[in-house]
């Protein structure tokens, strides 16, 4: 498609065309297509083949390669005979910038144009500059230009104009035209360079999200696996000790007992492990959710009460419930209240050594408070804070690390509590015991 | 005599329950993995069936599917007893419809047996059967 050549331009045509040629190279942002536009546009879009121009190659400085590399050429008869004749191939046409004669270099270093009849002062080195005239007189080529591209005054290649036609017939329009040109030519090849690079930085991204996705659900099918794998000896050593505790495989000495008491406690410090190891995946791998149903808190307070009774037994202290808990249904998730209950009774049983635990419960408004006071030593009022917080223990005497445990079972009641729209605290004092409260709403927020 | 199947792929754990239950005054009866389970509960028709998830051949959900699908057997009480506690694993159990989803390590058999009770309560025991009356005269 040849648009007719312009006629006697002015400025104001030559800006149209400009406008005209950036809307083409700009339309695409692929960097091949955008630098072949580049040596296109003017010849076809604005009907510079008319005008004598021919040849248009765009070389672009390769910091690696510290030299001038074709980049693209020109659709044209010429451009096609010339490159055959050649003996090196286009995209390996390498012009040092060490070859200071040569005009590409020129112009690039000094930032301006420079024009020549004579191929070789553009091409040799690095071809042979006998070549190089022969294949210049084949295709017919009188004049060629050499314009530096810059980038914010920063060059960044050259591009070469190649024309039938003598110097002297290239018109001022003409000449300021194709000076406007290579400023486009400059943001065109940034652009598309950026885009290029954020195209494969996406990909990256991507390719690299989809990994860790893969990875995360790795994980989260390992640690379902392993803790179901680690789960399943430590019910059969509960089944076997309880159902020996239990009378069901005949007498057995007090000492036996003890032991066997020891024992079952042992295995349920584990079983207490591997469940708060396995809260704390969910919690952050963001997948704690929560599966409500109507419970009954007094049947859940003396069931977790019951179940840990040996392991106060063990101790010599003693653990008590409230017997008079009022009837009070409440909405939220029986599995995680009671290892919320598990943790807070466990821990009390665990740093108390006189005395006992007691856990109790009250209504107040449409909230149901339990609370676990236990008779150990307290806590100091600097470490009430931190009690909450993954892997703290209090480093006080009493709760320093020979108390053995992760730390991770305050901060996995507050994160279950929190997520079910309550509230979980603590009153102590150093001497006078500890009391940890949570509460609960009644219905299951909307 | 109330009839309890456990489907269950651990035999020591079919042993503890077989043991407490008994001794309770359940009949019990058990299969090693989901197949025998499922073939078992059409031949037997139990009252209530304590179902392992993880298990060799049918899993325990393919047995649920199967036991809602049976008129005979769909009303049953199914108590899902399993050591898997992912909340998926959770809901889908339980929106196949299982009265109960226990999670293995953190209960003790006496809990368990006491939930059953709830779901199945024994008869009250009456006293020994009187011998019939014609030994009673000889």
């Amino acid at each position: 498609m040849l648009a007719p050549p312009p006629v006697n331009p002015n400025e104001e045509d030559t800006v149209k065309a400009l406008w005209k040629l950036t809307k083409v190279i700009l339309d695409t942002l692929d960097f091949s297509q955008v630098v072949q536009k580049i040596c296109d546009g003017l010849l076809t879009e604005l009907g510079y083949l008319n005008l004598g121009y021919r040849i248009i190659v765009l070389s672009l400085y390769q910091e690696k390669l510290n030299g001038l590399l074709r980049t693209s050429l020109s659709q044209t008869r010429e451009a096609h005979a010339a490159v055959a004749s050649s003996n090196v191939r286009f995209q390996d046409i390498l012009i040092p910038i060490s070859a200071s004669e040569n005009f590409c270099v020129k112009a690039f270093l000094e930032s301006k144009p420079y024009t020549t009849h004579d191929w070789k002062d553009i091409l040799s080195p690095p071809l042979n500059p006998e070549l190089v005239r022969k294949i210049q007189s084949q295709v017919g080529i009188k004049t060629s230009m050499v314009f530096p591209v810059n980038l914010k005054s920063k060059p960044v290649g050259v591009v070469i104009f190649s024309l039938i036609k003598d110097q002297t017939q290239v018109s001022p329009s003409e000449f300021e035209l194709i000076k406007g040109f290579t400023d486009i030519i400059a943001v065109a090849v940034q652009n598309a360079k950026l885009y290029t690079q954020l195209e494969s930085t996406t990909k990256d991204l991507n390719s690299t999200n989809h990994r860790l996705q893969e990875m995360g659900k790795l994980k989260d099918e390992f640690v379902s696996l392993a803790s179901h794998e680690l789960r399943t000896p430590m019910t059969a050593i509960k089944g076997s000790i309880s159902t020996i505790l239990d009378g069901y495989a005949g007498e057995i000495s007090p000492q036996a007992r003890e032991f066997l008491t020891s024992a079952y406690n042992e295995n349920d410090r584990l079983v207490r492990l591997v469940n708060n190891l396995l809260n704390i995946s969910r919690i952050e791998a963001g997948k704690l959710t929560f599966s409500y149903s109507q419970i009954d808190i007094c049947k859940l307070i003396s069931d977790v009460s019951e179940g840990l009774q040996m392991a106060a037994t063990e101790k010599g202290i003693y653990l008590s419930y409230n017997q008079d808990c009022p009837i009070f249904k409440v909405e939220t998730d029986e599995d995680k209240v009671k290892e919320v209950l598990i943790n807070l009774i466990g821990n009390a049983i665990k740093f108390t050594h006189q005395g006992g635990v007691s856990v109790a419960s009250r209504i107040e408004a449409d909230n149901v408070i339990v609370s676990v006071t236990d008779s150990g030593e307290g806590i100091a009022q600097e470490d009430q804070d931190l009690l909450f917080k993954k892997f703290s223990q209090v480093s006080s005497s009493n709760y320093s690390r020979p108390s053995g445990g992760t730390g991770l079972g305050l901060y996995i009641c507050k994160q279950i509590i929190e997520g079910l729209n309550g509230k979980i605290w603590l009153s102590s004092q150093t001497g006078k015991g500890s009391t940890f409260s949570f509460s609960l709403p009644a219905r299951k927020p909307l | 005599m109330p009839k309890i199947l456990i489907i269950e792929d651990d035999p020591l754990i079919i042993k503890i329950y077989t043991t407490r239950l008994t001794a309770d005054g359940y009949q019990v009866l058990s299969a090693e993995n989901g197949q025998d389970g499922l073939k078992l509960a059409l031949a037997e028709i139990p009252d209530l069936i304590l179902l392992d998830i993880m298990m060799p051949k049918i899993d325990g959900f393919g047995v649920i599917q199967k036991l809602k699908t049976e008129d005979r057997l769909k009303d049953k009480p199914i108590l899902a007893y399993t050591n898997l506690s992912l909340e998926d694993e959770i809901k889908r159990a339980k929106d196949l419809g299982v009265s109960e989803y226990i999670i293995k390590a953190n209960v003790s058999p006496t809990e368990i047996v006491e939930k059953i009770k709830s779901y199945l309560p024994l008869p009250p025991k009456t006293p020994a059967p009187a011998p019939p009356p014609s030994s009673q005269s000889g």
